[in-house]
């Protein structure tokens, strides 16, 4: 075996798996953090809920110039350069005394680490590794893996504070994150995709962005982070004012972590057999639908067991579909920096999920308004998807002009 | 790799992550992530 067959399909979909694992996965332990840090350094909930916001916004606001990056010189530099930010920001993240320290190492430094390790970059490898017909299903099996770092960081990162306490379980989280790095040599090589395209990046730009198609999944994708941070940040909450025991309102976050791992693997799966578009417009119709019975039938264990299947389910199963969608559309050459760009309507939309749905709590003294905004901004993503031209533009014909 | 031994390997890799995905599910349930439940999901 030569140095550079050894880097399969199978190869890069299994390090892409356990590189998203960690990357998506360590982040989703960091509220357990809120409670221990905040009680030992005196800080507010609000700084420790600001930090994690500016990582949010970094992390969409960053992605582009990351999926550019790795278009353009290389997937595995940008996956290795993230890999040494996000351990340096989860160990600093440890010695951090001040609010401001807080937000340069949770903040910034875990945020650039997110954009250069997360889906776009990851999924761009991904997609070009495979050919088009198996395609849809390696975007699934990688997101898939994406999930079940979600949904299995959690309790370790628990094990690890209740073990070692706060400080030591941020270092050793670092230590994990650092395993991107070496992973990082699976998903190395030019970008070889569409040797005989001379298309340039601003070109593939300037044609996404005539394409009205593109701006529909931006929107649709927008809503969709909408609705999970929503839920994400507020569902706990909203469980235990209606009443719910924490073992019921944990059991449901459990389901919508165990359902995520399989919505993610079938959507793309089913993406590689039926149409995309009606695939994401039937996730976002079914989310409307789940949340709707979720609020307004009478709540219990069972139901919002139900839901939060439901929901989980269909949780990252957009994920594969977009992208898969996007190759499909514009190709893979620039399948990084395109994805990226779609991307940040979802990290604008979890931004607004997270903020306006603790504003209108506030404004209000109920969900329910939020709730009825998150069944009409479905109703309206599955519809927008409906429109959405799936074929390939390269094999469209060329419009030229009259002579 | 034979068609036997790629059947074993995946055999193992789901045996692999129906054994981990029990005891994560178990942990879920554990005192502290219920103590901690409120702030369990990532803000």
């Amino acid at each position: 075996m030569n140095r550079t067959n050894w880097r399969t399909p199978g190869v890069v979909l299994a390090c892409g798996s356990v590189i998203l694992m960690l990357s998506l996965g360590i982040r989703q332990s960091f509220g357990l953090f809120l409670q221990p840090m905040s009680g030992e350094l005196g800080w507010g909930r609000e700084t420790f809920a600001f930090a994690l916001a500016l990582q949010n916004l970094i992390w969409g606001m960053a992605q582009p110039f990351a999926g550019m990056i790795a278009d353009k010189f290389g997937a595995a530099r940008v996956i290795v350069a993230a890999g040494v930010l996000y351990m340096l920001g989860l160990a600093l993240m440890a010695y951090s005394e001040t609010g401001l320290a807080f937000d340069i190492s949770a903040g910034i430094l875990v945020g650039l680490g997110l954009s250069g390790s997360a889906f776009g970059v990851v999924m761009g490898v991904v997609g070009r590794a495979f050919p088009s017909d198996k395609r849809s299903m390696a975007l699934g099996a990688v997101g898939a893996g994406g999930s079940f770092g979600q949904f299995i960081m959690l309790p370790y990162g628990q094990l690890l504070i209740s073990q070692f306490g706060w400080l030591n379980a941020l270092l050793v989280l670092a230590a994990s994150s650092f395993l991107i790095v070496p992973l990082a040599s699976a998903l190395s090589g030019r970008n070889t995709a569409a040797p005989s395209s001379n298309q340039s990046m601003g070109e593939a730009l300037q044609e996404a962005a005539a394409h009205r198609g593109f701006w529909y999944l931006t929107a649709s994708f927008l809503v969709c982070g909408f609705q999970t941070l929503f839920i994400m940040v507020h569902l706990p909450v909203y469980l235990l004012d209606q009443g719910m025991t924490p073992m019921e309102g944990m059991t449901a976050l459990a389901l919508i972590g165990f359902f995520n791992i399989v919505g993610s693997y079938m959507c793309g799966v089913l993406g590689g057999h039926l149409s995309k578009k009606y695939l994401l417009s039937w996730i976002y119709g079914i989310r409307a639908v789940a949340i709707l019975a979720f609020v307004t039938l009478p709540l219990s264990p069972w139901s919002t067991w139900v839901f939060a299947a439901v929901i989980g389910f269909t949780w990252l199963g957009t994920v594969p579909l977009t992208n898969g969608l996007v190759a499909q559309i514009f190709g893979v050459k620039y399948l990084s920096t395109l994805f990226s760009i779609v991307f940040l309507g979802h990290q604008i939309g979890s931004f607004l999920g997270g903020w306006y749905g603790g504003y209108v709590f506030d404004l209000t003294g109920s969900y329910l308004t939020i709730w009825m905004v998150a069944v009409g901004l479905s109703v309206l993503a599955a519809v927008m998807c409906l429109p959405i031209d799936e074929r390939e533009l390269a094999t469209l014909p060329v419009k030229r002009p009259a002579v | 790799m034979t068609q036997s031994r790629r059947i074993l390997v995946w055999a193992m890799l789901a045996a692999l992550a129906a054994l981990v995905t029990y005891f994560s599910f178990r942990a879920y349930l554990s005192a502290e992530l219920l103590f901690n439940f409120g702030n369990s999901f990532y803000c």
